[in-house]
């Protein structure tokens, strides 16, 4: 089988092979001959353009041939003198190539050439002249990779496709074997079976075929196998039977001596219930009966004995159970009394912290209420200051007025000398009018009466310039009441705010106060508190003593108790191991 | 300070009877209500002079939103009988949205205004733009739906060389409807040159221009090793040629050469590109290249210690690329915006001397357009200025110009003979624009620009700019 396949495996791939090398063949020769063909239509298309236009419309040509997936790397067209005019390259045009557009090609066919380019990789080159070389070539490159990767490509499909097939058929081969060899492995099996021994399988074959025949033959030949094996079985159970029966009797007469031996047994390890069933006659019979009068006297003993004991113990067990309850209800209260003495500790240690702590508030109260103090006594100075500027003020403002009034006394006397220099200076005036009347004896009074009239203008010079000074002196005064003015109720107003604040700080300072003396009142009732508890404590202490003393003897006692119950338990425990019969049982 | 004394002495009072209550649980409540109640009373009178705290407190005034500029409504959604209906297929998402994105929002500005003032003959004109996000597969999708469907007039403003090239061969297919392409956003030679010429106008100057002129300047500063850092596709291989004939004149060729994938975003590596451009040792980089995938290069180049002058194209979109040179030079610490020249096929933006710049600033400070919502993926913040969207902005300016000429039903057939008839058109850059029947390209000027303080300025002295 194995063989079959591997030469099917070779066939397939042998096939595909050639195929491969028949497809790679095909597609190289059908590239070359698109390339062939591409040359030759650029070639024969651009005879015009070589001889009639510019470079640009063959780049235009050629630049439609680069697409994609066909198949060409590039076109070249070089001119007559083989110098580059158009290509399809970027950034360059490789050296492999460059070297060859400089050969000497032939004029009249296209030239194949077979190349690898460092950045292109494979290629077929194919030349084809321009106008028999007169106007230039045209080199198409044909990418060699890309026919390769199509070659490889046709022949992983081409593999798949037999791969298939080679499965399908290894499917179809395998039903149809199976269909012969089934019925054949169903005979062989049961064979085997019958070699082993079986005979209940038979052969479900019902075809007509040789196979069906055989089935049936095989069939026959179980059925008269079975037929004498069953005679051998019959004969074979009578002879057991007999052999049976001779080891029952002696069997019997072991199993009733080794059921007197047990009860004998029994009866030595105190069991006095168990009477033996007397079956037989004869000598067995009477010793079983023996045995039986033997237990019933020692029944009788044993069942007085264990009625006096059960008395002793349950008088013993209540004793007990009296002394315990005691015990347990003692242990109860000396618990009861700790818990109470502890949580007392705990009251005794709260009224401790409580009174400290009112101690320790009444004592910041106390700063706190100096500090209050101490702000109210500075607002009072600050009103106490704020009065005494005011007085000052009020002085300086009433001397201002009385300078104000002296200065307008001195304007007034200052306008009459002035009135008495402009009077002086007309009689001067007129005096020198007389003494000029007079000539010359008048001379010397008209220089008095001129030094008097310089006089009197000096005179009435220096009363405008004391006016206006006075003048000065009386905007200065002016302005200096109105700034005391403005200076007194600054000053109220600085009262008044001091004053407000003052009332604030009396107003805390009460509150303070109040909370100090609360505070003193918490601190002494904590006090009495503290020392009440301390007595309750010591009450408490006597009391738990007396109960554990209580408790010890309650202890003693119960222990007493204890050992009694343990005795007479012990006391049962010894006539226990006689196990007696039931009432019903003894009546019957 | 008696004022504190007073109520420093009442505190102590109160801080007393405190520890008095303490210990005395049973009057506890009538003395703190005493206390409590002195305790304000005191502090109400000696607390009048001292500053209250709760002045302090006072909740701030609350923070007003700053308020949203608002812009005119401009959308062209809803289409009306006797619009004209330009289709536009360009990137709007992606890495290249920029450039869609702005050179609709300059070409909306003045069609707005145009639009505003009463269209041209009564008709309005409309955009139908699509995104193809700089593919060219999707745009030959979009081109043939905005034929066949949309039923556009003309197609105008696609941006990139890839997707033009792809586009190019429709015009042919639909001849006998007379389709054309006006102002793609490219300056690639393709649709310059036969057979497809016919059935595009183009404004800008082309690719082979702006390389020769970066390569004829670059040379005159004594470079003589050119590296090219290029896009794997027809845009890329366009700048290439246009490098690679320009330095055939002056007797070089390139030293090396890199290419990128399309789409490459600024996170990506360019180490390798820049590794193989060293190999050459060149000492000029000219980059033909969208601004994501030279914003990379340029700081890779610059973080390998490279120090020479690096070149850029107009499709590159400066402002785009300036943005993302500053953001990457900001997270390394680094100023990546040194020794840039960047090629532009308009005058600056900030030359106010010009008539043009001026009404194209006015225009879209006024109508500020934006795409439809529906063609952008998420926010783009777009630049208040910038070359690309100037050109859209002349771009509209010229198809306006077209339209008046044509009368009050223009036609399709009518276009060939109308451009080629216009002669010395003033769009107000200093410089006319003529078109005839073997040229159908409006503009040839280039103008070089480079970073200074962080914007984009002409380049007035060559030598002085080369340090």
């Amino acid at each position: 089988m194995l063989g079959q396949i591997s030469i099917f495996a070779i066939i397939a791939i042998a096939t595909s092979l050639l195929s491969a090398w028949n497809l790679d063949q095909h597609l190289k020769r059908e590239y070359v001959s698109k390339g062939t063909s591409i040359a030759r239509s650029i070639a024969s298309s651009s005879v015009d353009l070589m001889v009639n236009s510019d470079p640009s419309a063959i780049q235009a040509a050629i630049d439609q041939f680069i697409s994609a997936d066909d198949g060409i790397a590039y076109v070249v067209v070089v001119d007559d003198r083989h110098a580059v005019v158009a290509h399809t390259f970027v950034p360059n045009v490789p050296a492999e190539i460059m070297e060859i557009t400089g050969l000497k090609e032939d004029k009249e066919t296209i030239t194949r050439r077979d190349l690898q380019v460092a950045e292109v990789g494979g290629i077929i080159n194919l030349t084809a002249p321009i106008l028999a070389g007169v106007a230039g070539y045209v080199h198409v490159g044909m990418d060699h990779d890309l026919i390769v990767s199509n070659i490889r490509a046709a022949l992983i499909r081409q593999f798949a496709l037999i791969a298939v097939i080679f499965g399908l058929s290894l499917a179809v081969v395998y039903v149809w074997v199976s269909r012969i060899t089934a019925p054949l492995a169903r005979l062989t099996a049961a064979a085997t079976d019958v070699a082993e021994g079986d005979l209940e399988r038979k052969v479900e074959i019902r075809s007509r075929d040789e196979l069906g025949a055989l089935a049936r033959a095989f069939n026959h030949m179980i059925d008269r196998l079975r037929t004498s094996r069953d005679a051998e079985a019959q004969a074979l159970a009578r002879e057991s039977a007999l052999r049976q029966a001779e080891v029952e009797a002696l069997t019997r007469l072991e199993q009733t001596v080794a059921r007197y031996l047990r009860f004998v047994q029994q009866v030595a390890e105190g069991d006095l219930a168990q009477r033996l069933d007397v079956q037989h006659e004869g000598a067995l019979g009477q010793l079983g009966n023996g045995l039986n009068a033997m237990a019933d006297s020692l029944h009788n003993i044993t069942t007085q004995v264990q009625r006096a004991n059960a008395n002793i113990a349950s008088a013993s067990a209540e004793i007990l159970a009296v002394t315990t309850q005691q015990a347990a209800s003692a242990a109860e209260q000396s618990a009861a009394l700790t818990q109470t003495a502890a949580t007392i500790e705990e009251v005794k240690v709260i009224a401790q912290q409580t009174s400290k702590e009112a101690s320790v508030v009444a004592h910041d109260n106390q700063s706190l209420l100096e500090a209050a103090r101490e702000g109210s006594r500075a607002v009072e100075d600050t009103v106490g200051g704020m009065q005494d500027i005011r007085g000052r003020v009020e002085s300086i403002a009433a001397t201002i007025l009385a300078l104000s009034e002296q200065t307008q006394a001195i304007g007034s006397i200052i306008t009459t000398v002035s009135e008495i220099a402009d009077q002086s200076n007309l009689l001067a005036l007129n005096a020198a009018i007389e003494a000029a009347r007079a000539g010359e004896q008048g001379k010397s009074f008209a220089i008095v009466a001129q030094h008097v009239r310089e006089l009197a203008v000096r005179s009435k010079a220096a009363t405008t310039q004391v006016r206006e000074i006075l003048d000065e002196i009386q905007q200065a005064t002016n302005a200096a009441v109105l700034v005391t003015e403005e200076g007194t109720k600054g000053v109220e107003a600085g009262s008044r705010m001091a004053a407000q604040a003052g009332k604030v700080i009396q107003r805390i300072t009460g509150e303070v106060e109040g909370g100090a003396q609360a505070n003193i009142q918490m601190a002494a009732a904590a006090q009495q508190q503290m020392a009440g508890m301390e007595q309750i404590g010591q009450a408490m202490t006597s009391i738990q003593l007396a109960t554990a003393q209580t408790l010890d003897g309650t202890r003693q006692a119960e222990r007493a108790a204890n050992d009694l119950y343990t005795l007479a338990q012990e006391l049962q425990k010894a006539t226990a191991r006689y196990r007696l019969m039931s009432v019903d049982a003894r009546k019957s | 300070m008696g004022c504190t004394r007073s109520s420093w002495i009442i505190g102590e009072i109160c801080t007393m009877a405190e520890q008095f209550l303490e210990r005395h649980v049973s009057r506890r409540r009538v003395l703190r209500g005493i206390l409590g109640a002195s305790g304000l009373a005191g502090a109400a009178v000696l607390g009048a002079g001292c500053s209250p705290l709760s002045a302090l407190s006072a909740s701030p005034a609350p923070l007003t939103p700053v308020q949203a500029r608002v812009r005119p409504a401009v959308t062209e959604d809803e289409r009306r009988d006797g619009d004209i209906v330009l289709g536009m297929s360009a990137a709007f998402r992606g890495s290249s949205r920029a450039l869609g994105i702005e050179l609709y929002r300059g070409a909306m500005a003045y069609l707005s205004h145009i639009n505003a003032s009463g269209g041209i003959n009564g008709r309005r004109i409309v955009i139908a733009a699509q995104n193809d996000g700089y593919q060219p597969t999707p745009a030959l999708d979009n081109t043939i739906g905005l034929i066949e469907q949309e039923q556009v007039f003309l197609l105008w403003n696609y941006v990139g060389t890839p997707t033009v090239t792809r586009v190019l061969p429709l015009f042919k297919r639909y001849q006998e409807q007379e389709i054309y392409l006006f102002c793609p956003f490219t300056g690639a030679q393709a649709h310059r040159d036969a057979p497809y010429d016919r059935f595009v106008f183009n404004l800008r100057a082309s690719y082979r221009q702006e390389t020769a002129g970066l390569v004829d300047h670059l040379v005159q500063l004594g470079r003589t090793r050119f590296g090219v850092f290029f896009q794997a596709d027809a845009y890329g291989r366009s700048g290439w040629d246009g490098v690679r004939r320009a330095l055939a004149q002056h007797d070089l060729a390139i030293v090396s050469e890199a290419t990128y994938r399309r789409g490459a975003a600024a996170t990506e590596s360019m180490a390798e590109q820049v590794q193989i451009l060293q190999q050459g040792r060149p000492d000029a980089i000219i980059c033909i290249g969208a601004y994501a995938a030279c914003g990379a290069f340029i700081r890779d180049l610059r973080d390998a210690g490279w120090q020479g002058p690096i070149a850029n194209v107009s499709f590159v979109g400066s402002e785009s690329l300036l943005d993302l040179l500053t953001k990457l030079g900001q997270a390394k610490g680094k100023d990546y915006t040194r020794q840039l020249i960047n090629s532009q096929v308009v005058p600056s933006y900030e030359d106010t001397t010009l008539s043009g710049v001026k009404e194209y600033r006015t225009l879209i400070d006024t109508y500020d357009p934006r795409p439809s919502q529906q063609l952008l993926d998420d926010d783009y913040t777009p630049a208040p200025y910038g070359f690309v969207s100037f050109e859209g902005f002349l771009n509209a300016k010229l198809m306006v110009e077209m339209l008046r000429h044509m009368g009050s039903s223009p036609t399709r057939a009518q276009i060939p003979a109308t451009m080629e008839a216009m002669q010395n058109v003033d769009l107000g850059i200093g410089t006319p624009v003529s078109f005839a029947h073997d040229r159908h390209q409006g503009l040839d000027a280039v103008y070089y620009t480079t970073v200074d303080a962080g914007r984009f300025v002409p380049i007035t002295d060559w030598k002085g700019w080369l340090d």
